[in-house]
């Protein structure tokens, strides 16, 4: 045991070969001599456990590791996998913005907001069971021809859009009331159910149309505001109705700094 | 020196057991389970996923394009190629109004093929909620694959390519 432990080494080139025996060079211990031997000039004692034992020696553990780490790689390089994190898909009311407002005496403009990369079907986009005010006319404007991989050409809208409603109030109605139905896609081949959103516009003579700001748009989808008043409305999708929470002031910092933008992976239009 | 070698070994054998764990605790698990979905009589009915057979559990709709031209006849083609005793497949159908989506496949210019016996119905989507979990968005075409034990190995959101090679391979790979 000791002679494996502590062996005289004469063929391994050491650090004061490489170093051709400097003369202030201490030796390991950071003595110069031993009993007034200069020890720099002895064979050096290698005091290190020998590297290699002197019995062969399987090595099974190499084989183990290059096994676990070529599990790894092919779990890592699977291709069959989904190719979209569901993490990555926004909530239909974050990629589809609107804000529905009294824009003039008898008309109702509702802004949309698309995020780049999603489109709503122009089609699907309708107005139903009207309360407090009767639908005249719904102009919705020209929409872009979009070459679907699976339809064909259908008309979308992208971007910014403003659809109108011509109207007649009932008289003494303080408040229009109706469900807008929407649906969109995503590029990427994938849809999102249709929405119903109950929409509540106070009515107002002269109030000024004004485009929506991030910040108001927390309660995405079932927000509208006339003359600095914000009404909030059931949102209902596939016919589970929610209530839509307005957020606390300091998230309403946060949104409106586009953070929940950027952690979607959502840009807009013009931004 | 002796020490150091045994210590190496326990560690890698710790580390083994650290990466075999799921496939253990997957062993461990009951053979499959049930959901809940409706038939085209509106009647309720107990789906199995696993129990001896792997399964997808497909979500489309109507409404979604890319549903009716490219998962449907995908996974019809895998009806073809599999017999039933070895893939089951149910196509889970999340159309609000479900007599309208029996409307849509009783209409004689829609022909899905086989596919069409396993066709279920969710209009209250609490199948896919149960399935694919409550937290994302409920987006379509969306699927989970399991195993023969119930186990699930893999969701796919958007359109999937189910007669491709490599998903051929992860399916041979388990049945």
């Amino acid at each position: 045991m000791a002679t494996s432990r502590l062996r005289l080494d004469f063929s391994r080139r050491s650090r004061w070969t490489r170093l051709g025996f400097p003369a202030e060079q201490p030796d390991r211990c950071g003595r110069a001599s031993i009993l007034g031997v200069d020890n720099r000039r002895l064979p050096r004692l290698d005091v290190l456990p020998r590297r290699t034992p002197p019995y062969p020696v399987k090595r099974p553990h190499g084989y183990v590791s290059l096994a676990v780490i070529g599990f790894l790689t092919l779990a890592g390089l699977d291709t069959t996998g989904a190719k979209i994190d569901p993490r990555d898909v926004p909530p239909f009311e974050e990629v589809f913005r609107f804000e529905a407002t009294a824009s003039a005496p008898g008309r109702i403009s509702i802004h949309w907001q698309v995020a780049d990369g999603y489109y709503l079907y122009r089609n699907a986009l309708r107005i139903e069971d009207p309360r407090g005010f009767t639908l005249r006319r719904l102009d919705l404007p020209p929409a872009t021809a979009h070459s679907d991989e699976f339809f064909g050409k259908i008309e979308v809208y992208r971007g910014e859009t403003i659809m109108s409603l011509e109207i007649d109030p009932v008289p003494g109605s303080l408040e229009a009331v109706f469900e807008l139905h929407a649906q969109g896609c995503a590029d990427i081949g994938l849809c999102y159910p249709p929405q119903r959103n109950t929409v509540r516009v106070r009515m107002g003579s002269g109030t000024r149309f004004s485009p929506p700001r991030r910040e108001e748009n927390l309660c995405r989808g079932s927000s509208s505001r006339v003359g600095g008043e914000q009404f909030q409305s059931k949102r209902d999708t596939a016919g589970r109705p929610r209530e839509c929470r307005s957020a606390p002031p300091i998230a309403r910092l946060w949104y409106a700094r586009g953070w929940q933008d950027r952690r979607n992976g959502l840009t807009w239009p013009g931004s | 020196m002796h020490f150091a070698r045994s210590r190496r070994r326990l560690l890698l054998r710790s580390m083994l057991l650290v990466l075999l764990s799921p496939l253990l605790v997957a062993e461990a698990h009951e053979d499959g389970f049930e959901f809940t979905a409706l038939d085209a009589n509106g009647s309720k009915q107990k789906l199995t996923v696993g129990r001896g057979t792997v399964t997808i559990v497909a979500f489309w709709a109507t409404w979604c394009a890319p549903c009716r031209t490219s998962e449907l006849p995908g996974l019809n083609r895998l009806l073809q190629d599999y017999p039933s005793t070895r893939l089951r497949i149910h196509a889970v159908n999340n159309d609000g109004d479900h007599e309208f989506a029996v409307r849509f496949l009783n209409h004689p210019d829609v022909r899905f093929g086989e596919i069409e016996n396993s066709v279920a119905y969710d209009p209250s989507y609490r199948a896919y909620r149960e399935i694919l979990g409550h937290d994302y968005a409920e987006v379509h075409p969306a699927a989970a694959l399991f195993d023969k034990n119930g186990n699930q190995l893999r969701t796919f959101y958007g359109k999937h390519d189910w007669i491709s090679p490599e998903f051929r391979s992860l399916l041979d790979a388990h049945i």
